[in-house]
Order: structure tokens, then C-alpha cells, then sequence
């Protein structure tokens, strides 16, 4: 069965995916999210998206100051708790 | 992060460049075409929240935004034009201080700062809502526009309150006062060209959010002074004291954290390159304080004369955008720290350690608790 952790990580992958037209091939969840090159625009939008999926209050800056989409992930845990 | 469209300039001289740069213009027009992207995508109404961002000072370029900038100074921007108001400021201050003085303990922030500032702001200003509540939000979701990275839930939020905001203040006439002219009333009366008085409204909302960061200085500054020390405190009842530091002490405790700008055509400042249309992300922190220094409400306090004398800053920011309300603030802070410490030489904090606000764009204690008296 798919844990929290994991769905919030898919959820994620397949969100930048979508905005950053990287395939979720190439983004593992330890990838670098500078290198992936997400515009302010995309980081807005996907944090729209987290909490419009997961119901909390998550903010563009936390994206914008993660490193990785597990750093983000730990943090959107954070936020149901 | 550092991603494709951002840098992040943590140096103080580099940070001088960058603010008044030619090629590196605030984000204003940009925020629109954001806006509008948002509106599509998210199938929004944001006609409010975008009439706002087009009358955000530090948004402004050009004519257009001279002559506002013209217009405030000469009203409400200079030591001369906010004499006459000197005597209401004065007797609001010592009301303000008379409800705190049965108090034990009390939190300084919302029992004297906030109504106090509020007061003098809104009347100085012309600005109500029947709902204080409502009015709160709204200059609080308008001090949000200078989050580079808006979260869509706060656009939702703003439309409404903006809405709101424009519906009662465009119906109600603006009162005079005894000391003056309000600074609504007196671009109604006289518009300035190309506002029209949704605009105008829009715009001094703007001001009024703006004259929160002095909301934030005075209470980190009054922090400040009392972890500074029993010396420190017993200076502060001094006008002149105050007046000869009050810079440094600014320095000292300004709330912004970052300030962004973006490239308008490719330009090297310093040693760095910025392409047309990346943002340039002015961490005040880091420029004012250093890379290694924790939060400088932390810090251990140093007072002796070599830090004092050290008064350079941009808290007011620089160039065309230089903050309006800079005199009034300085004028406020000059008028309450001599007062209250002369009122309460006594104060000491609750908690030595500051409850700071979550807030990525500002730097500040949340609550102020204090005992009055020994």
C-alpha cells in the first residue's frame, strides 16, 4: 500500500513534470530542484496544487527554498501534522 | 534555491548596486502579467488585487508615479508638513500609554503599538472600515503583494478583502481633521492625473501597508533597548540620545528581510551577470548583518560607541523608490522611545528570548511582553 510520503512524492514529481516538461524518469527524489530550472510561475501554481490536493496551507517559498522534492515532501508532512 | 529565473544577493555593496540600479526595475509589471496568467489558469477574477499592484509605489515607474510621489512627500513626507499634526500625534501617544498604565505586565505590541500606530496612520491617512478586522486583513494581504511568490490561496483572499476595501471606502465621505487635511481627502479633492479614485484608493491603502514596517521597527526596537541593559535603557528617556542613534538603531532592528527586483535587459552589476527578466532576490539580512550572523534579534547586544556610530543602511530603501513614509517614521520613533521609557524606566521583558513573526518577507517580534514596573 502506498504510504503519505509516497503519494505526496508522486504527486509532486508528476506536478514539476508537468510545468518543467523534465519526464518523471529524470526526477528522482533526491534530484537538485535548482537544476531542474522551475520558473517563480510553476513554483506558485504547484504549491496551488499541493494544497488544493492535500488540504493544508503550504507556501511557494517552502518549494523555493527546498533543495529537493524529498526536502519538500518532508515539509509538506510537517504542515499535516 | 537558485533556479533558472532567480539570484540572491547577500552582499552589502552589491546589494547598493542592485537596489537603485537602472536595468533592475521592481516587479510590478510582471506581478500583472503573473496576475493574468493566474486569472487564465485558474479560471480568477483578480481586477482588484490587480488595480492595487498597478498603484504599489514600490511597483511604480515614471511620470505617473513622480507625481503621486510628488504629491505625498509634499503632504505627509517631510518634518515641515507633519508639524501640524505634531500636538494629535502627541496627545494620542500619551493615550495610548495612559491604558497600559494599571498594567502589571502587558504585551507592548498589542496593547500600546498597534492601536497606537493604527490610530495616528488611519486618521493621518483618512482611512476606516466599519470593521477594524476587516480593515487588518485587508492592509495586511496588501503588505503580502511584496512576497515575490504568492501563493494562489493568498490572491483568493485579496480579491475579497479588496473588494470589500472598495466598496465602503469609494461610498463614505473622508472627515477633516482639526490638524489637517487626510491624505485621501486631499488627493479626492485634488486628484493627481491618470488616478482615478479607485486608484487613488488603492494607493494609499498601499501607504498605510507600507507604514506597517514602522509597526515592526519600533516594537523589535523597543526589544532592542530593553535586552540592551539597564544603561542603555536609562539613555533612551533622552530625545537627544535617541535622536543622535536613532539611525543606528534602525540599522538595528529594520524588519525587512528581502527585496526583489527584476532585470529588465541583460546587465553585469559587480561581478554578476543578470539576464532580461530573471529576479534579483536583495537579502537586507545578509547585506546589513552578514552571511554567518543568525537572526540579529538574537545576537548578543553591543552598545559601545564604535556600533553606534555605525548608521549605514537601506532600510528605507534607495533612489525613486525611497520609502514615503520615512520622516513620519523616523518622527513617530523619536516622539514613543523617549516617552516610554521615561514613563516606565522600570520595563523589563518577560522573555528574553524574542517571539518572532513566521513571515519570509519581514523581520519581527509577534508579541512584546513586558513587566512596566518592578
Amino acid at each position: 500500500m502506498e504510504t503519505e510520503a509516497q503519494a505526496i512524492t508522486n504527486f509532486l514529481t508528476e506536478k514539476i513534470s508537468a510545468y518543467s516538461k523534465v519526464p518523471v524518469s529524470e526526477l528522482p527524489a533526491d534530484k537538485a530542484l535548482e537544476d531542474i530550472g522551475l520558473s517563480s510561475l510553476d513554483i506558485v501554481m504547484i504549491s496551488g496544487e499541493i494544497e488544493d490536493e492535500f488540504d493544508i496551507e503550504i507556501d511557494p517559498s517552502v518549494i523555493f527554498d527546498s533543495k529537493t522534492i524529498n526536502e519538500v515532501v518532508e515539509k509538506v508532512l510537517k504542515s499535516k501534522d | 534555491m537558485r533556479s533558472e529565473d532567480h539570484h540572491i544577493v547577500r552582499d552589502m555593496a552589491l546589494a547598493k548596486q542592485a537596489i537603485s540600479h537602472g536595468s533592475l526595475i521592481s516587479k510590478g509589471h510582471t506581478l500583472i502579467s503573473f496576475l493574468d496568467e493566474v486569472q487564465d489558469k485558474c479560471n480568477l477574477d483578480l481586477g482588484n488585487v490587480s488595480c492595487v499592484v498597478r498603484n504599489f509605489p514600490f511597483f511604480m515607474e515614471g511620470e505617473r508615479h513622480t507625481q503621486m510621489r510628488q504629491r505625498v512627500l509634499k503632504h505627509m513626507g517631510t518634518v515641515a508638513s507633519l508639524k501640524s499634526w505634531e500636538d494629535y500625534f502627541d496627545t494620542s501617544l500619551r493615550k495610548a500609554l495612559n491604558t497600559i498604565d494599571l498594567d502589571q505586565e502587558t504585551d507592548l505590541v498589542s496593547a500600546f503599538i498597534d492601536p497606537f500606530l493604527q490610530e495616528i496612520t488611519c486618521t493621518l491617512l483618512g482611512l476606516t472600515m466599519e470593521d477594524p478586522h476587516k480593515f487588518r486583513q485587508c492592509t495586511d494581504l496588501a503588505e503580502m503583494l511584496l512576497d515575490p511568490l504568492l501563493p494562489i490561496r493568498a490572491l483568493k483572499q485579496m480579491e475579497a478583502a479588496f473588494t470589500d476595501f472598495f466598496e465602503e471606502i469609494l461610498s463614505k465621505e473622508i472627515k477633516e481633521t482639526g490638524s489637517g487635511s487626510p491624505l485621501l481627502a486631499e488627493l479626492l479633492k485634488k486628484p493627481v492625473p491618470g488616478y482615478t479614485k479607485k486608484d487613488t484608493c488603492a494607493f494609499v491603502l498601499v501607504v498605510y501597508a507600507g507604514t506597517l514596517a514602522l509597526r515592526y521597527t519600533l516594537a523589535n526596537m523597543i526589544f532592542h533597548i530593553v535586552s540592551g541593559g539597564e544603561t542603555i535603557k536609562a539613555q533612551a528617556v533622552s530625545k537627544e540620545w535617541v535622536n543622535t542613534h536613532l539611525e543606528h538603531l534602525i540599522r538595528d532592528t529594520m524588519a525587512v528581510r528581502k527585496v526583489s527586483r527584476m532585470a529588465k535587459e541583460n546587465c553585469r552589476i559587480g561581478e554578476l551577470d543578470f539576464e532580461k527578466g530573471h529576479t534579483v532576490f536583495i537579502d537586507m539580512q545578509a547585506a546589513h548583518y552578514g552571511t554567518e550572523a543568525e537572526c540579529p534579534m538574537h545576537k548578543g547586544k553591543k552598545w559601545d560607541d564604535e556600533t553606534l556610530d555605525n548608521k549605514t543602511h537601506m532600510a528605507f530603501g534607495k533612489g525613486s523608490h525611497y520609502c514615503l513614509g520615512a520622516n513620519f517614521s523616523k518622527f513617530i520613533l523619536s516622539k514613543v522611545l523617549p516617552e516610554l521609557f521615561t514613563r516606565y524606566p522600570d520595563m523589563r521583558l518577560v522573555n528574553t528570548t524574542p517571539d518572532l513573526m513566521e513571515h519570509t518577507q519581514i523581520l519581527s517580534v509577534r508579541t512584546l511582553k513586558c513587566y512596566m514596573r518592578n
